[in-house]
């Protein structure tokens, strides 16, 4: 019961419970705050364990180039999730801003023109999502959901269900390219994108009012936030990065179709959630997010590499989704 | 009275992880008796319905109901045993009819073993009619009045096969003719030998159908006596621990100038025609029953509510506000009426909480300093005694008190010329409640326009240098605070006088 | 009863927007939209999607909502299909009871552990297409048993067999809804859980039994699609729980819970129907198609939305009195 929660009395200033009865528990509240690395320590653990080539350098570069698109896409769900919204449209924003570049360039555009072109479109989404869910109040997932068919259908009509190929060459690079000819140029946006949100999550007014709102929307609206800006300016966001994410994902093979990127948007909650960010809003962080991408890289890398049917990863991947909700919904009562 | 009680609860506690919302509580009810249960807010009354009615379970003690020693489970089997609770009208199932709301989980059947309509609305009126309301019994609940919804949820209790009835502030939305029917009510379960208890702030009333008092304070039983050998003021001290006079003591502040004008302001169906004016060092009190529009006039100032008619001034300026954003830039604060759902954001640092309404003031190109915000917090934890170990404590650790502490430091820091308060006490113990009054008449002294929502008359009483009673959205009345006294206040609440 | 009929008509819009989208595409395309062999098409087509509308509804109604029912009805198509060579009625029993058995994990994932219900089922629905992937190897499977076929493919006289199946499903639904006290528990407790706790009702149990419905009627779809196609594949039931969402609001069932009816979640899937048999007439094109769909989908949770708000708004000020 809600109203049972709520009526349970703080205690007297001091300190949170388990601080105060020994090792266990705060060997727990250790592992409530960080089970994520545990995780991704054992299964270290297990792939060196099971498979000799799973710690070459190049296996975990490897996984770490696999894991990026879905990364970038998983690092503006995060910023969602933090506010306590979603957006399940990503995954065909992913493919819409890929179709968008290389139509583009086929009508003459160049690199950058055709980056921009490909960003705005998931900029317009998001844009979308987010004017839809600030009037209306609706459900999030349901319109995002909405949004997302409404996408496919738009990637349908734009390809006509044919394969298109990318004909700017410098663009493969932003896919192919690699840093002193070792890290891949998409690993590297990963990754500074999350040091760069998680700075901007937890030093910059921006991020403290994503908390709040997620956290206690309506004491943050009664404090002066302008609520529904920023709202707008998460679902823009969102829709950017997963564009982004989509630029790469065409930039790797050249050619893109109307469903590249399904799947994501499940993924990229799950991702989140693996890393502790709480589905229901005001925790996590984009660190913990990278976590929880590198998670499911070595995850999938090691069903691949223990030739584990497709079928079965898509059970295993429900099956831990809602294992790590629940974890959190523990988290949430205790 | 007979030898064994109907219903007796022996040195019941209730611990919540921190803290001990019922300590030792030990209470017997006869049949036929009218007990009255009286206690500031946040003295265990509600904790103590809460175990009762079976929706807590007790942490220590037992229940004996005719000499057994019983377990209330659930709500559905308190119910069972007769323990029949009657909630406040949010309880209620807006989208289901009056009918159903008064049958509900027990509805009537037909032969073919389905719910049978007819019958279910022919009994409804006629439970309503007993108690003089007249109301389809078919329509949605939803449809009708607060006063109304309160009504069905007594009818509700009344057509229930009871030995226990729980009033939990009945009459808080109720009008006197609505509440003389309730009290026949009472009478008629008295002479039904059915016990009942019976919450309300308001003192009259008890005194008139009580058979013995009850009080409680900070979780405890403080004695139980009958009605006939005590008078208001022995009732309330017993409630507070001490004179009224230590409690509330209103130092007289100068009055300024006008800072805040409200003119002819109206929000459609909810408040009408609105004007009065607020002046730098007043505290004005606003009274009136639960649904008169005393919240809901808040947030129409603080730009939460939009209104179709009227103008509102601060400091001479118009103010054109299309959220509370625009009406902080304008030097309005606002401490809502829940702390926990509205006022704070309780997983974060006491710091943080603090800083809400001036993160703008803080930041540099869009970054917050934290050292800056750490000492502003630092300040203001220091000035307003706020008992935290750090302002990096959690909100949630703190006690009440000191949260409200909390919420008000957030409003001090952006040096509000006008603080709207909606009911600044609630749930806060009695030590604790002092202080806030102090607090507020230190802010009144320091120049601040200061408007009070409370519920509390004793509380509206001694602080407000003017009040306000609203009835039915309009203001009824202004009376000066120093002459007024509960009973011209209630006349005017409750419609009787204008 | 007349008297009930006409405030369900004037108080439903579904009623009023099947008959505008009937007028529209009997002047768009005539005789080719009204005729007795395309209103049989229709009801056909409509009898699979009214037992996942008649799902949804009582989940919503409950305050919860199911994403899972397409999952669970492909998966009861492949069983109903895969076990034919043991009986069909066997087959059948197994596949209603797979689908039951989702609808009872779904309840104690959101009663026992607390999950809020889109996120629990968005789980099951994952799990659920998971194992259907597995059990058919993304293989499509025939059926054995040539009798089967008449509950899904036949007819009686003029009318389809699934039809009347679904109708009477309708019928028993709405007497559950309407006339039980199950029913009327489930509109308490989407209607206010709080209150209905207080005033008695065992919130969890009957949390867990609407999901547990929910399930069985989404396999009863999957075993009927089944029966038709005498053979199921892993195509079936992708979008089919959106759809159903969609048809469950248009035909007066709300996110928020505690509101709907079988009689209108009938209406929503008719109308959503006639729209879909129109386009096809017309000959729109399947991703335009895709995209209408998806304008539906986004159109009804957001009416949904601002109806639920303004809801609110009438009831505060009737509540405070209705003052002018």
């Amino acid at each position: 019961m809600r109203d049972t929660a709520s009526a349970i009395p703080q205690g007297e200033l001091g300190k949170p419970e388990f601080e105060k009865q020994g090792f266990s528990a705060a060997l727990l509240h250790f592992l409530a705050a960080n089970p994520a690395l545990i995780i991704l320590a054992v299964l270290m653990v297990a792939g060196t364990v099971l498979s000799p080539v799973f710690l070459t350098t190049q296996n975990l570069l490897n996984i770490l180039w696999t894991v990026s698109v879905l990364g970038i896409v998983a690092l503006g769900q995060t910023i969602l999730l933090i506010t306590g919204n979603f957006d399940m449209s990503v995954a065909y924003v992913v493919g819409l801003a890929g179709i968008t570049a290389v139509i583009a360039q086929l009508w003459g555009a160049g690199l950058v023109a055709s980056i921009l072109l490909g960003l705005l479109a998931g900029a317009l989404v998001g844009l979308l999502n987010g004017v839809i869910i600030v009037l209306t109040k609706a459900n999030a997932f349901l319109i995002t959901l909405g949004t997302s068919i409404l996408v496919y259908s738009l990637n349908l009509i734009l390809t006509q269900s044919k394969t298109w190929y990318a004909s700017v060459d410098s663009f493969l690079l932003l896919g192919r390219g690699k840093l002193f000819d070792t890290i891949h140029y998409s690993v590297i946006i990963f990754l500074v994108l999350g040091l760069l949100l998680q700075f901007i999550l937890r030093q910059t007014i921006f991020g403290r009012s994503l908390y709040i709102i997620g956290s206690n929307q309506r004491a943050g609206e009664l404090s002066g936030i302008r609520i529904n800006r920023i709202k707008l300016a998460t679902y823009v966001f969102c829709g950017t990065t997963a564009a982004l994410a989509g630029l790469i994902m065409t930039a790797r093979t050249g050619s893109t179709v109307a469903n590249a990127g399904v799947g994501m948007d499940f993924d990229s909650l799950i991702a989140a959630v693996l890393g502790g960010t709480s589905l229901f809003g005001g925790r996590g962080g984009t660190l913990r997010t990278i976590v929880g991408v590198l998670i499911l890289g070595v995850l999938n890398n090691l069903l691949v590499l223990l030739n584990v049917p497709y079928e079965a990863q898509q059970i295993a991947k429900g099956l831990v989704f809602l294992s790590v909700v629940w974890m959190d919904g523990l988290l949430q009562k205790r | 009275m007979q030898d064994t009680p109907l219903l007796e609860m022996r040195s019941v506690s209730k611990v919540f992880p921190g803290v001990r919302a019922l300590n030792q509580v030990s209470i017997a009810l006869q049949p036929g008796e009218v007990r009255a249960l009286v206690g500031e807010n946040g003295a265990g009354k509600s904790t103590l319905i809460k175990i009762l009615s079976g929706v807590y379970q007790p942490s220590e003690g037992e229940i004996f109901l005719d000499g057994r020693l019983t377990e209330m489970r659930d709500p559905a089997h308190a119910l069972k045993l007769g323990i029949i609770p009657v909630h406040q009208e949010v309880n209620l199932e807006p989208y289901l009819s009056i009918a159903e709301n008064i049958y509900i989980g027990r509805q009537p059947r037909n032969r073919f073993h389905l719910i049978d309509y007819p019958r279910m609305n022919t009994d409804a009126a006629r439970w309503l009619a007993e108690l003089g309301v007249v109301t389809e019994p078919s329509l949605p609940l939803g449809m009708v009045s607060i006063a109304e919804r309160q009504m069905v949820a007594i009818a509700r209790a009344v057509s229930l096969d009871a030995r226990v009835v729980i009033f939990d502030e009945p009459t808080s939305s109720l009008t006197q003719r609505e509440t003389e029917r309730l009290f026949s009510v009472v009478r008629r379960l008295k002479e039904k030998n059915i016990a009942v208890i019976y919450i309300s702030h308001r003192l009259e009333e008890i005194f008139r159908i009580c058979d013995t008092l009850t009080v409680m304070r900070d979780g405890a039983l403080v004695t139980t006596k009958a009605i006939t050998g005590v008078n208001t003021d022995d009732v309330i001290r017993l409630m507070i621990g001490r004179d009224l006079k230590d409690l509330y003591q209103k130092t007289a502040t100068p009055i300024g100038r006008p800072v805040l004008a409200v003119k002819k302001l109206s929000v459609q169906g909810i408040l009408k025609d609105i004007s009065f004016i607020l002046h730098s060092g007043e505290i004005v009190g606003i009274s009136g029953l639960v649904g008169a529009g005393r919240t809901e006039l808040a947030r129409a100032i603080f730009g939460d509510l939009p209104y179709q008619v009227g103008e509102i001034w601060v400091d001479g300026k118009l103010l054109r506000a299309t959220c509370p954003d625009d009406c902080i830039d304008a030097g309005i604060g606002l401490i809502p009426e829940d702390r926990k759902d509205e006022g704070l954001v309780l997983g974060l640092p006491v710091a943080n909480n603090i800083s809400m309404t001036i993160l703008g003031k803080l930041t540099r190109w869009g970054v917050i300093r934290g050292r800056k915000e750490m000492a502003v917090a630092e300040e203001f934890v220091h000035r307003l005694a706020i008992k935290t170990p750090s302002v990096k404590q959690q909100v949630q650790y703190l006690s009440g008190g000191n949260q409200q502490r909390v919420v008000i430091a957030k409003w001090l820091v952006t040096n509000p010329k006008v603080l709207l308060v909606d009911e600044p006490t609630r749930g806060i113990d009695v030590g604790a409640k002092s202080e806030i009054y102090a607090l507020l008449n230190q802010l009144a002294g320091q120049g601040v326009a200061i408007l009070m929502i409370s519920s509390e008359l004793p509380e509206i009483l001694a602080m407000s240098d003017r009040i306000l009673v609203m009835y039915q959205g309009r203001i009824q009345a202004e009376l000066p605070g120093k002459t007024a006294s509960e009973e011209t206040i209630m006349r005017f609440a409750t419609g009787q006088a204008a | 009863m007349w008297a009930k009929t006409r405030h369900f008509v004037l108080r439903q819009n579904v009623v009023i927007l099947l008959l505008l989208l009937v007028v529209f595409f009997s002047l768009t395309i005539g005789s080719l939209f009204l005729n007795g062999q395309n209103i049989h098409n229709v009801a056909r087509q409509i009898s699979f999607d009214i037992p996942l509308a008649l799902a949804l509804t009582i989940v919503l109604i409950a305050g919860g909502i199911d994403l899972s029912v397409g999952s669970v009805l492909s998966m009861a198509a492949a069983l109903t299909m895969g076990l034919q060579p043991y009986g069909s009625w066997f087959s059948v029993t197994v596949a209603l009871l797979f689908g039951a058995g989702v609808g009872l994990v779904n309840g104690l994932l959101v009663t026992k552990g607390r999950i809020v219900p889109f996120i629990a089922t968005l789980g099951t629905m994952t799990v659920v297409r998971g194992i259907m992937l597995t059990y058919t190897r993304q293989q499509p499977i025939a059926g054995s048993d040539a009798a089967f076929t008449f509950w899904g493919a036949g007819s009686l006289g003029p009318i389809p067999v699934p039809i009347l199946i679904v109708l009477a499903l309708a019928l028993l639904v709405h007497l559950l809804l309407t006339y039980t006290s199950l029913g009327r528990n489930f509109y308490a407790i989407g209607g206010n859980n709080e209150a209905a706790f207080l005033a008695g009702i065992d919130v969890l149990r009957n949390k867990v039994l609407a999901f547990v419905l929910s399930g069985l009627l989404a396999a009863v779809s999957g075993v009927l699609i089944a029966s038709r196609l005498n053979s199921s594949t892993v195509h079936i039931g992708l979008d089919s729980g959106l759809w159903a969402i969609a048809a469950a609001i248009i035909g007066g069932a709300s996110l928020t819970g505690g509101k709907g009816s079988a009689l209108g979640a009938v209406f929503g899937v008719i109308t959503l129907g006639v729209l879909v048999n129109g386009m096809n007439l017309l000959g729109v094109h399947t991703y335009y198609q895709i995209g209408i769909r998806a304008i539906i989908l986004i159109t009804v949770v957001a009416i949904d939305a601002l109806s639920a708000m303004n809801l609110r708004k009438k009831q505060m000020m009737q509540a405070y009195g209705a003052r002018e």
